[in-house]
């Protein structure tokens, strides 16, 4: 029955982690992302960090090629006004743009959804910024640590004694990438039924404000703010992280309960009836130095697996090499095998999800600039001396 | 009136707790008519004496049990509200009647259960499928439909940690730690609105349903991708740099006035660094054989964080923000929860939306982060009660008549309550 997306032509305008993840997952599943990036430099995720070989280039940034798989690219100049004409006659036939510029950059280039809808009245034009695009904070800059904090979620995030701490590396963009892919398809959706397209405007702050679920509103109803509890959860107890031979268990004793957890570890300094109630946590104190000594000879995967068959549903903190290793893992066939021609072979994700009849498809992410002659040549029809022309003006 | 967002789609949701509400939440604010299936005595985290949302709560409580009513009651009403309400108990052979007509009607049904369950009750897609063939469904239980750990219990608590997020969160040299919000249901309840969307795109086109096997484990790991690459072209395992990043200097959290006050800098290139230099006007941070570079500053890094510091432990964190934004220096104040939905942005894009509840109290909402230019998705209704549409669900769309649907209800099948707590 063909992959989900098949058919979809998306043009991804967009800069940084959160736009790219969106196309990522479009592209996944069938959706032709075609990449338009600034001639020369490209787009920012190839300047991300890490690096293969710790050595920045265009070509070199594993963020880039993990969130670029499966696109194709070309570069285009949308200061030039051949540029604009170009894209324009691009999303003619494009059902979703996804761009991430400042505020009133694509009205200045007269690139505006209002602009290129009159020829394409189905289109759909996601923009995913920081602010969104519009309110008084639209026009300040804006990164990773930023959104985290603008959004909440660093001041709960770390340690009581120390300062609030964010999240690893780009977590605040990939959430804001996610927000806008569902909300593209959305729209691609209602296009699709009902003839109508519109533009999507995205916050990448308020994508992640809403990650608070009931914690947000409870401050809001005047309940208090979450205070930051290092490795341990709010309240439940001992629902936390713990150190053990090899790395690190995620404790949690439900379903089974607390007596089930006592039994496990054999140890009857647990079964004092003031340990079995709602106050557990006060003895946190006595019970950490007994949870601590049992684990500390232990490895995390025999916690893990020792735990699952007591119904308790512990996990465990998973580094890059456990995943890699994990027995659920290598039976679903999860991590996929990518060729590089300079980098060599290396181990990505696979699917967030299968979807049946679907597949999940992930290629190299694309040279910068790789599909130029593929698109301006075999599929928007320019000669091969007006291609050389575009690219000597540097249109290209 | 317009055609609303997701026009003419009904969703039967059988999910429970946190990622599973969050999907259908999407759809729901979409204008999808989402039907929340509970039953008397297994209704989703209300706090009717039962242990509350996943995260949240265990058998063993800390808080009391009025608090845990009241939090789970937010959680329940920001997940789930724009959602009708049915009761249907599935032990009852009449309930999975109930229940096979109500998939007839519907285009996607979700569940969260633990594997297997919707296949012991006889529901699993290919029987659901007799009754609506092009259906979406989607399964999402921890970890997937297949492999060793298919049955194994998690909530999302273990699950940001068995994703990997955590091992890049923790102050340099020091351990993992768990992240404010508990990221991994909220993550991965996106990711299962993206999955059902996909697959209705695609039903619009071929009119062919899909099944949908997620994994919240995989989906979480999504967001590490240049982690595994890291770790596989490199070799190099999971970093924790606090709040520092290797390209961007400097770039910290720094003490304001008052407690537990916070403002966040990150200095992105030289011209950034020399406003933030106008600004603080420390002749120290102006010695250009220490700080001129990104390299300097990368190894000078304490010392200009000690003098950031400073300047900023009397001063008030929004003006912080404000005033160094003003200069062009990217800088926030680090918001606590209820700021972040009433600081000046939040309140001009109208963020926070209040709703009058049938019992008598409004309720704060926080609006869908997206905004669409034709087809608003608003918070419309709260959360259902109970059963409440049970009379529109079973009567009018179902035709079942009212001495049967009382029938239903005398003998537990169907339960309508009319108070959320009681």
């Amino acid at each position: 029955m063909g992959n989900t997306l098949d058919g979809i032509k998306v043009l991804d305008l967009s800069q940084g982690v959160a736009g790219a993840y969106c196309t990522k997952l479009l592209s996944g599943f069938g959706a032709d992302v075609l990449k338009i990036e600034p001639p020369k430099v490209g787009e920012s995720t190839r300047g991300l960090a890490p690096f293969a070989g710790n050595k920045p280039g265009v070509e070199q940034s594993l963020t880039h090629l993990y969130l670029n798989t499966g696109k194709r690219s070309i570069t285009l100049d949308l200061e030039a006004v051949e540029g604009r004409d170009i894209f324009r006659r691009l999303a003619a036939d494009a059902n979703l743009i996804v761009e991430s510029s400042i505020p009133g950059t694509m009205t200045k280039f007269g690139l505006d959804f209002n602009r290129l809808s009159k020829d394409n009245p189905g289109l759909v034009m996601t923009s995913i910024t920081f602010f969104g695009q519009d309110g008084p904070y639209s026009h300040y800059k804006a990164g990773e640590i930023i959104a985290q904090a603008l959004s909440g979620n660093l001041q709960i995030t770390g340690s009581p004694d120390r300062e609030p701490l964010m999240v690893g590396d780009y977590f605040a963009q990939y959430v804001g990438g996610q927000t806008a892919c569902v909300s593209a398809l959305m729209a691609v959706f209602h296009s699709i039924v009902f003839g109508e397209g519109q533009s999507v405007d995205c916050s990448i702050i308020e994508a992640n404000t809403d990650l608070l679920d009931r914690w947000g509103i409870d401050a809001v109803l005047g309940r208090g703010d979450q205070p930051r509890t290092g490795m341990a959860h709010h309240w439940t107890y001992p629902t936390q992280l713990y150190p053990c031979r090899d790395g690190y268990v995620a404790l949690g004793i439900e379903p089974a309960g607390w007596s089930a957890f006592a039994d496990m570890i054999s140890n009857d300094a647990l079964r004092k009836p003031e340990y079995t109630g709602p106050d557990r946590k006060q003895h946190h104190g006595d019970i950490d130095p007994i949870i601590e000594d049992w684990l500390k000879d232990l490895g995390k995967l025999e916690v893990f697996e020792e735990s699952q068959k007591n119904r308790m549903s512990s996990g465990i903190l998973m580094t890059p090499e456990d995943m890699l290793e994990s027995p659920q893992l290598q039976a679903r066939r999860f991590f996929e095998r990518i060729e590089h021609p300079s980098i060599g072979l290396h181990m990505y994700p696979g699917a967030p999800f299968h979807i049946s009849g679907s597949e999940w498809i992930q290629t190299r992410a694309p040279f910068l600039s790789e599909h130029n002659h593929e698109v301006f040549v075999g599929q928007i029809g320019f000669s091969e001396v007006e291609l050389a022309d575009l690219s000597a003006k540097g249109v290209i | 009136m317009a055609n609303p967002l997701l026009g003419g789609i009904r969703v039967l949701d059988m999910t429970q707790i946190r990622a599973g509400p969050k999907s259908s939440r999407w759809l729901a604010d979409a204008g999808a008519e989402v039907i929340k299936l509970e039953a008397r005595g297994r209704s989703d985290s209300r706090g009717f004496g039962r242990r509350g949302s996943g995260d949240t709560a265990g058998p063993e409580e800390v808080v009391s049990v009025e608090a845990q009513r009241e939090g789970n009651r937010v959680a329940f009403e920001q997940l789930n509200r724009n959602k009708l309400g049915l009761s249907i108990d599935l032990s009852f052979p009449e309930g999975k009647e109930l229940f096979k007509r109500m998939v007839g009607i519907s285009d996607v049904v979700m569940e969260n259960f633990s594997y297997g369950v919707m296949d012991r009750f006889g529901l699993g897609y290919d029987d659901l499928r007799k009754y609506r063939p092009d259906l979406v469904m989607m399964s999402m239980p921890a970890y997937g439909s297949s492999g060793p750990y298919r049955d194994y219990v998690s909530f999302g608590w273990a699950q940001e940690h068995m994703g990997g997020i955590t091992s890049r969160t923790g102050y340099q040299g020091g351990p993992p730690q768990k992240t404010g919000s508990i990221v991994a249901d909220p993550v991965n309840g996106v990711h299962g609105a993206i999955a059902v969307m996909m697959a209705l795109v695609s039903r619009a086109k071929t009119g062919q349903g899909r099944f949908i096997d997620f994994s919240q484990l995989e989906s979480m790991i999504l967001l590490s991708g240049e982690a595994i690459l890291d770790y596989s072209v490199n070799g190099r395992p999971p970093q924790r740099n606090g709040n520092r990043n290797h390209i961007l200097a400097p770039q910290g959290v720094y003490q304001c006035a008052g407690k537990d006050n916070w403002v966040c800098i990150s200095v992105t290139n030289d011209a950034e660094w020399a406003a933030l230099l106008g600004v603080l006007r420390s002749p120290e941070l102006a010695d250009v054989s220490r700080f001129a570079s990104l390299e300097l500053r990368l190894e000078n890094h304490a010392a200009i964080d000690d003098f950031i510091n400073e300047w900023t432990r009397h001063r008030d964190k929004t003006q912080v923000m404000n005033e160094l934004q003003n200069a062009g220096v990217p800088a926030a104040a680090v918001l606590d929860q209820g700021e972040a939905y009433r600081d000046p942005q939040a309140v001009s894009r109208d963020f926070l939306v209040e709703l009058p509840h049938p019992d008598g109290i409004t309720f704060p909402y926080s609006r869908s982060p997206s905004r669409f230019s034709k087809t608003p998705a608003e918070v419309r209704t709260p959360g259902p009660l109970l059963g409440e549409h049970n009379e529109y669900l079973l009567g009018t769309l179902l035709g079942i008549p009212n001495s049967k649907r009382q029938r239903l209800e005398s003998i537990g099948v169907t339960a309508t309550f009319s108070t959320k707590l009681n």
